[in-house]
């Protein structure tokens, strides 16, 4: 029997074909309906229920009528992973792969490596594979995906009310399966990091779980995330509601209404393989939550691809930069700090793992569905745009706002408002529409510095720069939000003008306020404005003459200016 | 599989031990002790000696008698605790060729991983004979709080001594794992060392699934019963001084007798209110006439002197517990550990700190040794029922601009561990930087101990600020520190396993290893030797004996006087022998010409 290849290849469809037309048996037929270039032989074994022989007939057939091409393919980028796995594999069979999902992920052939899993470590992983037991192995893959996806209490597997008698038993047990010391004499190779890589993760779950205060801080953080996603979802279903009304209704809403369909179905998919995995039902907001703490995103990324220098842009020109005179002996100062969890010297890929990929995916998904359904109850109530059937719609969303509000859904809120008040309100609504988008605001500055906070607590800078900001944005007379900023720039040394924007900011709002005062003063000291710090430590000296703290500050100052 | 001892290598007493069928066992030195004392001497004659011998020739001999080496192990010859120590014993410490320490006995210098080697390998001896093989694995506790240069000098000290020292692990987790070994508790413990030379308290979470979790470590490695003897030796010399208007501190052999007389009624009051310390003809004047040493002290006393530093510790546990974020109420059990945890009053404050009386069940002396062994057992065990999770007791972190010092890996961070930070060049045109890797709790890098340093260069010119290096620290489950500089743009990257620095090049660490091993064989030989000698002189002894009434009985045969004549001679060859010394060979011979002499007298006789 010819083999067709290995049973981790993937085949491919040519494609150009009349498959009606074709002379195939209904095996062969049901072997290229599932052949997608994603599934590998040995998942279609799974998914056609064929016997291995009969699927390597039917797949020798489908080469010769030169309808599909076999062979090990480089990586085809991985568009939608979350439909492979809406394929379950049928029951009848034992599978010879292993059934979590996912390890599956990292099975497959045509997934890229975990992200920051270096070319050279790939090949001793593969030595170091023959060192352990199947089950070692895929023990190691399963829970080095879930590491690095799932958020801290399906990662030590215990519900969210966990007892910390409870949470502490998951944890030990866990450690004692992935410490290094478990394998302790054991050549294991490169798997020997990926252990270290579990164990600091699950540590770092139980530490931040095991003490009430930072696991209080935890659960508002995973409740503002949810929050703050679910404001992203309204925002884009009313700037989707915004593009419908410059086009023509029917096509957009037949469009909306597929959409809306296909978003569900991948949606539903997703979340199952998702549940599935991690044996607790856990609402869909919460299944979209990334890891955590969020891949530094913006503002440590992208500026790390165009450095800018600290630049004291907006200064006053007798400050001149090179006013910075640092000690010849010292090197280096410090400046932005990447996740933790990111492993040494490996820059975060954008695509993330395939697991966060997977999820990504699977929150596109939602968006979609909940921007469709959006569109398409607007689309009904509407079928011609009536003004006067607008300012109904308008009180609609007001209405939906307010029971939101009820709901502490702020991110929600906002969105709805937003579609109120551009579909047009009554003046008493629109007073109403108002406070409520104060509250709104107001709440989710709230969360968005408590999100700030946290992500600074864990040393991820580039988040909590990312929620300080949003919060300066939620409420701009917020004097703490704005301070939080400006020290979040001194800490990653980056854009210090920034920095001095948002400490005068701080500053304008609260002035009585020794701590802000500090803080522009520090900046001032970090940009090389030794005058400038000069006369801010002065102003602070005037209102508290003797705060040792400034005075310090105040005598840094002086010495620079020499 | 092979054996694993573990050790407790203390400041002034030490002990080993061993896993056996699941049961951890204190084995006993010759003398039948579970401790032998951390101390060694050499002779006039150049012989070395170790343990409770060498502690008693100390009055004697105190220039030549090492006490507390493990207080200068991995320290810097300018450090203030060298200078304390050098103001406090009587042996000669001098500076080595690397700003490190070395000790001079006799004619010769020792760098002080060597003079621990001697402790170490008496410690493997008495295991060996207890086992009856070879033993080369260990795992050598430590106090918690010792940085990475005194780890890495006590790893070399086993090195030298011959040893495989497959992990250093703290002190107070040791005792920790002895605690709640084979107990199946869930509990939260806080383990108070306060040993001879240094103090320690470890926080624990214990889990019946077998999981030790250090939570937390403080501790001072300058602060145990040494400090609290010189107290008493302190009060004693002002007294002496004002009856007699003496100062004792010129003598040596007076302050030897001080020294052990202070220790001894240390020990006495701890169960006793008061104690006389008795030294007739401590110092003579110089009108010949002897002086004598005689006063009493009672526990309040001894209390009172040493309150501050009892003081010391407990500060250091309230802070502790105050970095943990735990309540005094968290704590569901506390263990004491080291000697000095038998002082009433040490006991007395720690039951206030932690509003609970300290656990009773283990034994203060031999507990680090058993955890010792634990670990030792656990790690090359198949599957293990028990795992160590240690912490990091410093922050590491590097040097940056201005002298100051940026923490990467925060202290009680459980390992294994990593971390990366980026940073960026300061001057324009800067192309290479240099990475200076500390470890300790001030701002201020030089205050800190430096552990290890390299240079990334290659860097693009330009002005300050544009080029960026991400740092990246890691350590592993044996604690051994990796960093390494990584230059975003051009991926240059440089990297280093910190091997702390004991004080001692790799080289001279081998040659130390040889010459030890040298010395090892050369012991057994002297020790077979006297074997015999013994087994000799025993045999000379009975045939001495029998030889009368022999002589009686056989004088009227035919062979009779030639045979006594000969038995006579084989007598007197073998004592010349012993005398004079011969090669192992002979020796043989001469006790076979012994044994078949003594044989033939008992036939006789019968």
């Amino acid at each position: 029997m010819p083999r067709t290849g290995s049973r981790n290849d993937v085949p491919r469809r040519i494609g150009g074909e009349r498959i009606r037309e074709l002379p195939l048996t209904p095996a062969e037929g049901r072997v290229l309906a599932q052949i997608d270039g994603l599934t590998s032989v040995a998942d279609l074994e799974l998914v056609t229920g064929l016997t291995a022989d009969e699927l390597d007939l039917a797949l020798t057939r489908l080469v010769e009528l030169r309808l599909i091409q076999t062979g090990a393919t480089a990586a085809i980028p991985v568009r939608l992973p979350a439909v492979r796995h809406a394929v379950a594999p049928p029951p009848r069979r034992t599978s010879p792969q292993p059934p979590a999902p996912e390890s599956r992920q990292t099975a497959g052939p045509i997934q890229p490596l975990p992200a920051d899993e270096s070319p050279a470590g790939a090949a001793d992983a593969r030595d170091a594979d023959e060192a352990l037991s199947p089950e070692e192995r895929r023990r190691i893959e399963t829970f080095l995906m879930r590491a690095e996806s799932v958020d801290f209490y399906r990662l030590l597997g215990v519900s969210r009310g966990a007892e910390r008698a409870e949470i502490r038993s998951a944890y030990f047990g866990l450690a004692k399966e992935f410490h290094p010391d478990a394998y302790y004499g054991r050549d294991i190779g490169e798997a020997r990091h990926r252990l270290e890589r579990i164990f600091r993760q699950i540590t770092r779950a139980y530490e931040v779980l095991s003490r009430a205060k930072s696991r209080r801080e935890y659960d508002e953080y995973i409740k503002g995330q949810a929050i703050l996603q679910g404001r992203d979802e309204e925002e884009q279903a009313w700037q989707a509601e915004e593009q419908r009304r410059q086009t023509p209704y029917g096509a957009k809403a037949t469009e909306a209404a597929r959409d809306a369909a296909h978003a569900k179905q991948e949606a539903a998919a997703t979340r199952d393989a998702a549940t599935s995995a991690a044996s607790s039902p856990v609402s869909p907001v919460l299944d979209e939550l990334p890891s955590w703490p969020p891949p530094a995103t913006t503002p440590s990324t992208t500026t790390a691809a165009t450095p800018q220098p600290p630049s004291p842009t907006g200064a006053p020109a007798s400050e001149p930069p090179s006013a910075t005179t640092p000690s010849a002996s010292t090197a280096a100062t410090p400046r932005t700090v990447p996740p933790p969890g990111t492993p040494a010297g490996v820059p975060p890929s954008p695509a993330g793992t395939p697991a966060v990929g997977a999820r990504r995916s699977a929150a596109d998904g939602w968006q979609r569905l909940r921007m469709a359904r959006q569109l398409a109850s607007v689309l009904r109530r509407s079928g011609a745009p009536e003004p006067a059937k607008d300012e109904k719609r308008g009180t609609d969303y007001l209405t939906d706002a307010e029971a939101a509000a009820k709901n502490e859904e702020w991110g929600r809120v906002f969105g709805l408002l937003e579609a109120a008040e551009k579909l047009g309100l009554s003046e008493a609504e629109l007073t109403r529409a108002s406070e409520l988008r104060e509250r709104a605001t107001r709440e989710l500055a709230r969360i968005s510095f408590n999100q700030a906070r946290f992500s600074e607590g864990t040393g991820d800078l580039g988040a909590a720069l990312q929620h300080a900001e949003n919060a300066c944005r939620y409420g701009p007379d917020n004097a703490e939000c704005w301070d939080a900023t400006a020290r979040l720039w001194l800490r990653i040394g980056r854009e210090l003008h920034k920095a001095r924007d948002a400490a005068a900011k701080a500053i304008l709002l609260a002035p009585q306020s020794i701590a802000f005062r500090m803080t522009l003063i520090r900046v001032y000291l970090a940009a090389g404005l030794p005058k400038n710090a000069r006369r801010e430590a002065e102003a602070a000296l005037a209102l508290k003459p003797d705060d040792k703290q400034v005075k310090a500050l105040l005598a840094e100052a002086r010495e620079q200016h020499e | 599989m092979e054996r694993v001892i573990g050790i407790d290598l203390g400041t002034t007493n030490s002990c080993v031990s061993v896993v056996e069928e699941g049961v951890p066992v204190v084995i006993p030195n010759r003398g039948g002790y579970k401790t032998t004392p951390s101390i060694v001497a050499v002779t006039e004659a150049g012989k070395r000696l170790i343990g409770h011998i060498a502690k008693r020739q100390a009055i004697t001999n105190s220039e030549n008698t090492v006490i507390a080496a493990k207080r200068l192990i991995g320290r810097k010859w300018n450090s203030p605790q060298v200078a304390t120590s050098i103001a406090m014993y009587q042996y000669h410490i001098v500076e080595g060729p690397h700003a490190d320490v070395r000790i001079q006995l006799r004619e010769k210098i020792y760098s002080v991983p060597e003079v621990s080697a001697m402790i170490l390998q008496e410690m493997k001896i008495i295991a060996e004979d207890y086992l009856g093989e070879e033993v080369t694995k260990a795992v050598i506790t430590c106090p918690a709080y010792f940085n990475d240069n005194q780890r890495q000098a006590t790893k070399d000290s086993g090195l030298i001594a011959g040893l495989d020292v497959i992990r250093v692990i703290n002190e107070p987790t040791a005792a920790a794992l002895a605690y709640g070994f084979g107990k199946k508790i869930d509990r939260l413990v806080a383990v108070y060392d306060l040993g001879g030379g240094t103090f320690d308290i470890s926080l624990l979470e214990i889990g019946s699934e077998g999981v030790f979790k250090v939570v937390s470590t403080a501790g001072d490695t300058f602060l145990g019963g040494e400090d609290f003897d010189a107290r008493i030796i302190d009060w004693l010399l002002a007294e002496f001084q004002a009856q007699h208007g003496v100062d004792l501190r010129q003598d040596r052999m007076a302050m030897q007798r001080l020294k052990d007389a202070a220790e001894k009624a240390k020990c006495e009051l701890s169960a006793t209110r008061q104690t006389e310390i008795n030294l007739p003809f401590i110092i003579s004047t110089g009108r010949n006439e002897a002086l004598h040493l005689q006063c009493q002290i009672t526990r309040d006393k001894l209390e009172e002197l040493t309150g501050d530093l009892v003081q010391q510790t407990i500060d250091i546990c309230a802070n502790t517990l105050d970095e943990a974020g735990l309540d005094v109420e968290d704590i569901e059990d506390v263990v004491l550990v080291g000697g000095m945890t038998r002082m009433p009053k040490v006991q007395e404050r720690v039951a206030d700190l932690f509003k609970r009386e300290p656990c009773k069940g283990v034994h203060p002396d031999e507990v680090v040794a058993l955890g010792a062994g634990i670990q030792g057992s656990m790690l090359v065990a198949e599957k293990s029922d028990v795992m160590l999770l240690d912490v990091t007791p410093h922050t590491l972190g590097i040097m940056v601009v201005g002298g100051f010092f940026e923490p990467l890996i925060p202290k009680d961070t459980t390992v294994p561990t990593s971390q990366t930070k980026t940073f960026t060049t300061v001057r324009d045109n800067q192309t290479a930087v240099k990475i200076l890797v500390l470890q300790g709790e001030s701002d201020k890098a030089e205050e800190n101990e430096l552990l290890g340093e390299f240079v990334l260069t290659g860097l693009r010119r330009a002005p300050k600020g544009e080029v960026e290096i991400d740092v990246s620290f890691e350590i592993n489950a044996d604690g051994i520190v990796a960093v390494s500089a990584r230059d975003l743009e051009n991926g240059q990257e440089q990297s280093i396993t910190v091997t702390a620095s004991s004080g001692l090049t790799k080289e001279e660490v081998k040659e130390m290893a040889e010459n030890s091993h040298e010395y090892l064989v050369e012991r057994r030989r002297g020790e077979e030797t006297e074997k015999t000698s013994q087994e000799a002189e025993t045999l000379i002894g009975e045939i001495e004996r029998y030889m009368p009434q022999v002589e009686e009985i056989v004088r009227g045969s035919e062979h009779g006087p030639e045979a006594i004549t000969k038995a006579k001679e084989v007598v007197e060859h073998a004592r010349g022998a012993m005398r004079s010394g011969v090669p192992d060979a002979e020796m043989k011979e001469i006790l076979d010409s012994l044994r078949r002499t003594l044989r033939m007298f008992k036939a006789v006789l019968t």
